[in-house]
């Protein structure tokens, strides 16, 4: 007792004892004084502990309301309606600047009203330059992209650029439109320009026009800027027989201006190169919309989908996809597909930012839809049928004017569209791929780059980690723990459990750093030995406790000294398999191992990979299950042991089919605590492998895992961003596998102790 | 079918114990008597001696590995002879033998047994690289000269080659080597001297003058930005910081002038370096950091470099991209990070487990939390490293910033990772091992102690405080250590919520307020991650990092062995005093 030197009443508690029992006032006060601080420790202790306990399981909270707005759709908040057009004056072109206090709208005479989006204000009349007395009838846009061209009744194709400059005047801002011609032709004298497309490479531009409604007229525009001289167009013309197709309703050029797509009355999609000299070549005609006709057409960002509207409602978008069979090696499939619309579609606009659009049909429903992830993030009713419609330029907004005239303005509060479940677990099918995929690329070089963020890759590369440290871990801590538990000499027993206890201790970081740069080359240059190192060391290692025993005419049974002969026996394998290594490698791959497995199997070798983090993650886990092992193996009672033996079992016998059974669940419990631990380890798969996240099980590849994915992008995600709470999911993926297998885990070895008591 | 040990019921018949055990092994080996064939019995052995063979392949790891570790580590900074090349190729070569490797096979050629070298020549700014390899056969040859030096420059790494000059105001030395030896060494102290009284003036005078300005500066933001500048009072502060910082400024540019001249006289006192092919460079005294004659050291000036070395790298800042000088702030930041850490965790854990186990009522929901905060102990780091980004900096930090600091917007003050953060954020990774550890301790004692204290009358309290806790306080700490242990070898978490690579002040310095909860720090985990992985020059880092990696692997294991300790005497002291 003399370790409790608190029990032992203190000089104070000696004079208090007495007094607490006599009814004197001092020692009523102190009792009050005593129950008060009793009752206030037992509220903050209560307080306390709940609260921590609340915040330490609070984490899964706060990871799931970090993700919770990824799954919520689009707001929309209605802005500013007014009259900007009469209603005998179709609408043919709105733009709208980047902050949203303008826009300007284009109807059939050639002069661009600029309207606030403040407020109601007369308009300000911008006239183009070049079309007076003209009536404009077809206008070409691409999204992002300052150039417009302009076809009218008359037959002229007018080009130039429309662009909000913001001016200072004094400390007053203003957002203006400035119109800037460039050219004017006459492409069919007199004739209407019903459709038009136009793009611009360099000297040569292209205008695709479908004139009087029927017929599709290609010219090709050379611009010469002589030296001194006056700037000269060059035009020729020829016309596209789309006629057996069908009318055309809907003309594009792609960005180099070397194919046309049209969609017909037909339903077609028909693909024409444009070669520069000769006429235009049908490559391929798919239907689009199946007994219906093609009704609205636009390209999305970056200029590869097209997304298509048909007047059965249908809304998908168009890709050319890689096909060796196609005659020109590329062939249109429908990728993406969205909800069906009740009827026509009438309106599409792709947004400059993502990879969005709105398509609205006849019947005024519009669709906030995302190409990638084929969502349809929010749904509103247009008042009335749309017939010019764009998106602001940051896709926070949208701006439509309506048959009768009137503009109507959204502003669209869409942080999360490229998210879904199938985004995120699923197949998708992005731009520029051949087929449906699992990707993880968070970030590109360009502006129009389309975010690939399915996690399933990242959750395959943390189980491929996680099962090649445990295929190596397992055997070694199981058996190791048996044998220490059941064979070992037990003077040795504690020194060794400490050994190991302390490879527990090791910083992962230390185990990266020396898998990743100091054993990687090493066994890049040794990879032969390595694959026969599981077969070299075991026997060797056996065979000279044999050949030893043998020579020392020892006894069969367990001597003291035999795991040091066995450790000598290891180190012994080691050098055997460096020795036979290279001379396997020179008889059956020809003398380099990368090379024929390359050829042989068709795999790459990275310095990198599984084999590395297996053994570094497998050097993290060891300690852990041979841990619980150890103890689970030594909790078996003695009696059944001693059973077992003298029933006449041998040693072997009796750990393989008494101790090992007797504690399954504690050796599964290990196991579990031990994958919870690979799962989550991040610096081993940080440093050990290339981190490239790739599906593929090939032990000579590397992958990326989820934790390490998030220890590299985390930091460049910024707050409050897709990523960074795509990261968050990850994270959230992380904690719940551990969380699972460890209440698992903790939940078997509750039974086991159990069990044990039983016995 | 066998008869098998039930172990779902987990019962043996307790009439017959071995019944059950005996048919199960003997249907198991059917003839009895074959098992004493000796060949058979060999084999029955197999399995084991299997067994024993995966345990010594363990232990051989960890052996491994801690050798390697120290081998490297404490072996990096023992001065190493110069050697003097010449190759078939014409080429001379001064330098320290790196590593030694057989010729991979890709170039059969020369035969499967040659060698080679990779020699470690120094001199980066002149040759552009620091490690050339050279094949054991080019090697023509081969000698070690006794004047050749290493300079430890303040840039570009070390120097191997010769000393020409020594140039001083009072006259240039050359021509004898041992004489230019010599003046060199002559002028190092006060060129170590200059050194101190010019980083005395960057650092201390300049750098506190700096701060005073930024004070102010913030003082007049903040003035702004409660708006109201036109009431006399205010006019007269925003006055009175305004006039402060010229007066500042004043007085810097008088510093600033004492410092040019300084460092113009320092610039006066230079050496000329000669490498072995004989091309300069000239630099000044002051820019050596140290300076040896390796092939004429004596044993004990060899022990006397290596102390120097260690001296360096253990007390003083990291040089060249971390890849030089010392980790000083790395150790600095990561023992301040475990002690915040520890700080904020060990009353949480130990009130944390006196809820759970002392106060709470036994049943299903307190098992159900135990388990959860059992299992929360298993959660991946970089989990509670995204929770602590999220919650920690963005969403209190943020709040924070907005409300009390926002004169320094849009830079963030706790806005960003910072060693708070960080340690906040291993404090709630490592409550669970404290709760875990307080509550086997609290569980250890016995509960006649508890029934003894209550029937003397004390209250709950007072049993728990002066009676539970006292005897419970060895588990407490083991806890403590394994906490730290954890937190300190931890960099996952770390560096997304304040650890850089190189931090420009500490977080700990002479300033008001002395401590700067809001800065970010180094850490040796990190350190290594940088500094071994992210380094462009990884064979020159290489050594720094088994050094480091030692310094950090003899913290977190010294912390682990005194938990170990402490929980082995603790457990001896309950079984003699088993109540």
């Amino acid at each position: 007792m003399a370790e409790f030197t608190a029990l032992e009443p203190t000089p104070a508690r000696r004079q208090r004892l007495p007094v607490v029992m006599t009814g004197d006032p001092a020692a009523a006060a102190f009792r009050r004084r005593v129950r008060l601080i009793d009752q206030v420790a037992r509220t903050l202790i209560s307080i306390s502990g709940v609260s921590i306990i609340g915040a330490v399981l609070g984490i899964g909270l706060f990871l799931l309301l970090e993700i919770f707005p990824l799954f919520q759709g689009a707001r929309l908040t209605p802005g500013i309606v007014q009259p900007v057009l009469s209603s005998d004056q179709p609408a043919r072109l709105i733009v709208i600047d980047e902050q949203q206090e303008r826009v300007g709208v284009l109807g059939q005479d050639p002069v661009l009203r600029l309207f606030s989006l403040a407020r109601r204000q007369p308009p300000e009349l911008v006239p183009i330059p070049g079309l007076e007395g003209e009536r404009v009838s077809a206008v070409s846009r691409v999204i992002r992209d300052p150039q417009v061209a302009i076809g009218t009744e008359q037959g002229t194709l007018w080009t130039g650029t429309i662009q909000f400059v913001t001016q200072f005047t004094g400390s007053q801002r203003r957002v203006q439109a400035i119109v800037e011609p460039d050219f004017k032709l006459s492409v069919a004298s007199d004739h209407r320009i019903t459709q038009l497309a136009f793009r611009t490479a360099g000297e040569q531009s292209v205008a695709a026009s479908v004139i009087d409604g029927t017929q599709l007229l290609v010219t090709r525009i050379t611009t010469q800027r002589p030296l001194g001289g006056p700037v000269q167009h060059t035009q020729e013309s020829a016309r596209v027989l789309v006629e057996p197709l069908g009318h055309p309703t809907g003309v594009l050029l792609n960005e180099s201006g070397t194919q046309l797509l049209v969609g017909t009355s037909h339903g077609l999609l028909a693909r024409w190169g444009l070669p520069a000299q000769g006429p235009a070549e049908l490559i391929e005609t798919v239907p689009a919309v199946p007994g219906g006709c093609v009704t609205t057409m636009t390209y999305m960002l970056g200029n590869r989908s097209v997304a298509v509207g048909g007047s059965d409602g249908s809304v998908a978008t168009w890709s050319l996809v890689r096909d060796d069979r196609a005659a020109d090696g590329w062939r249109l499939r429908r990728i993406h597909p969205f909800p069906q619309h009740a009827s026509t579609v009438t309106v599409i606009a792709a947004s400059p930012r993502d990879k969005g659009l709105i398509s609205v049909s006849a019947d005024g429903v519009a669709r906030l839809h995302y190409m990638t992830s084929e969502r349809t993030l929010w749904q509103f009713l247009v008042p009335a049928l749309p017939t010019v419609l764009d998106m602001a330029p940051k896709a926070n907004g949208a701006v439509l004017v309506d048959h009768t005239g009137q503009l109507h303005h959204w502003l669209i509060d869409n942080p999360h569209p490229e998210i879904s479940w199938r985004a995120l677990f699923g197949k998708l099918w992005y731009e520029g791929y051949q087929h449906p995929d699992y990707i993880w690329q968070s970030s590109g070089g360009t502006d129009d780059f389309e975010p690939k963020l399915s996690l399933v890759p990242l959750v395959f590369g943390t189980l491929k980690g996680t099962c090649y440290a445990l295929l190596f871990a397992v055997p070694l801590a199981l058996f190791g723990a048996l044998y220490c538990s059941q064979f070992l000499d037990k003077r040795l027993r504690n020194p060794i459990k400490s050994a190991i206890e302390l490879m527990a201790a090791l910083p992962s970081v230390v185990l990266g750093f020396v898998a990743g740069v100091v054993l990687a080359p090493l066994v890049q240059n040794h990879i032969v030995s390595v694959l026969i190192l599981p077969v070299a060391v075991p026997a060797v290692s056996v065979g000279g406790l044999a050949l030893w025993r043998r020579l020392s005419s020892a006894t069969a049974g367990i001597h003291r000294g035999e795991f040091w002969i066995l450790a000598a026996g290891v180190v012994l394998g080691i050098m055997v398999a460096v020795w036979v290594g290279p001379v396997l490698e020179r008889i059956v791959c020809g003398g380099h191992f990368e090379g024929w497995l390359l050829r042989a199997t068709g795999m790459r070798y990275d310095q990198r990979n599984s084999l590395i983090v297996g053994w570094a993650m497998g050097f993290a886990v060891i300690p852990i299950i041979f841990t619980i092992c150890e103890d689970a193996f030594s909790a078996v009672p003695k009696h059944l042991v001693g059973a077992s033996l003298a029933c006449g079992a041998s040693a072997w016998q009796t750990a393989w089919r008494v101790v090992l059974p007797a504690a399954g669940s504690g050796v599964f419990s290990a196991i579990m605590v031990g994958f919870g631990r690979a799962v989550g380890e991040t610096m081993i798969v940080l440093m050990a492998t290339g981190n490239t996240p790739i599906l593929d099980w090939s032990i000579f590849n590397g992958f990326r895992a989820l934790s390490a994915n998030i220890a590299v992008e985390i930091p460049e995600a910024p707050y409050g961003g897709t990523l960074y709470r795509v990261l968050f999911v990850a994270a959230l993926v992380l904690f719940a596998m551990t969380f699972v297998v460890n209440t698992a885990a903790e939940l078997v070895r509750l039974h086991l102790r159990r069990q044990l008591q039983g016995l | 079918m066998r008869p098998r040990l039930n172990l779902t019921s987990g019962r043996i018949d307790p009439e017959r114990p071995s019944t059950l055990l005996r048919t199960l092994i003997l249907s198991w080996s059917k003839d009895e008597r074959s098992r004493r064939v000796t060949p058979r019995r060999v084999v029955s052995q197999l399995p084991i001696q299997l067994t024993g063979c995966m345990l010594a392949i363990a232990l051989l790891m960890i052996v491994g590995l801690m050798g390697l570790i120290l081998c490297q580590g404490l072996g990096t900074f023992w001065p190493q002879p110069l050697w003097e090349l010449t190759t078939s190729d014409q080429g001379r070569y001064l330098g320290l033998v790196h590593r030694r490797e057989p010729i991979p096979a890709d170039d059969h050629a020369q035969g499967a047994r040659a060698q080679r070298t990779l020699y470690r020549i120094g001199n980066r700014d002149v040759y552009e690289t620091d490690f050339v390899w050279i094949n054991d056969q080019h090697i023509l040859t081969q000698s070690r000269p006794t004047e050749a030096v290493v300079v430890e420059r303040l840039e570009w790494g070390p120097w191997y080659g010769f000393i020409s000059d020594v140039k001083t105001p009072e006259g240039t030395v050359s021509g004898n080597r041992e004489q230019v030896w010599a003046a060199l060494l002559r002028q190092r102290p006060s060129a170590r001297q200059r050194t101190r009284v010019i980083r005395r003036i960057e650092r201390r005078i300049i750098g506190d003058l700096n701060d005073e300005v930024e004070q102010h500066r913030l003082a007049i933001r903040r003035l702004e930005l409660r708006g109201r500048l036109d009431t006399p009072t205010e006019q007269r502060q925003l006055q009175r910081h305004q006039h402060a910082i010229k007066v500042l400024e004043q007085r810097y540019a008088r510093i600033a002038d004492s410092l040019g001249q300084q460092r113009a006289q320092d610039q006066a006192y230079r050496v000329v370096l000669t490498s072995i092919d004989g091309r300069q460079k000239e630099l000044p005294i002051s820019a050596i950091v140290r300076i040896h004659q390796p092939n004429r050291l004596s044993w004990c000036g060899r022990v006397a470099v290596y102390a120097d070395r260690l001296r360096e790298f253990v007390f003083d800042p990291p040089r060249e991209a971390n890849t030089e000088g010392g980790v000083a702030p790395a150790v600095f930041g990561t023992v301040l990070m475990t002690l915040l850490m520890s700080v904020a965790v060990v009353p949480l854990g130990v009130l944390g487990a006196l809820c759970l186990h002392e106060y709470a009522k036994q049943g299903p929901l307190v098992s159900g939390v135990r388990i959860a905060v059992n299992n929360l102990a298993g959660v991946p780091s970089i989990v509670f490293g995204v929770f602590g980004l999220g919650f920690f900096c963005y969403l209190i930090g943020g709040t924070i910033d907005r409300f009390v600091f926002p004169e320094r917007l849009p830079t963030p003050t706790f806005g960003g990772g910072s060693i708070l953060w960080a340690s906040l954020t291993l404090a709630l990774m490592t409550v669970p091992v404290i709760i875990v550890a307080t509550e086997e301790a609290l569980a250890a004692v016995p509960n006649g102690l508890r029934e003894a204290s209550l029937a003397c009358g004390a209250s709950k309290f007072q049993t728990v405080w002066r009676v539970v806790l006292p005897a419970a306080i060895p588990g407490v700490l083991t806890g403590t250590i394994l906490a730290m242990a954890r937190g300190a070898g931890e960099v996952a978490p770390l560096m997304i919520t304040g650890v850089v690579k190189l931090a420009p002040t500490m977080p700990l310095d002479h300033l008001w307020p002395f401590i700067h909860l809001e800065r970010k720090f180094m850490h040796l985990g990190f350190h290594i991650y940088d500094v071994g992985y992210q380094s462009t020059n990884i064979e020159a880092s290489k050594a720094m990092v088994y050094m480091t990696t030692l310094l950090l692997l003899g913290i977190v294991v010294c912390l682990n062995v005194t938990a170990m300790r402490i929980r082995g005497q603790w457990r001896q002291r309950f079984h003699s005093a088993d109540v």
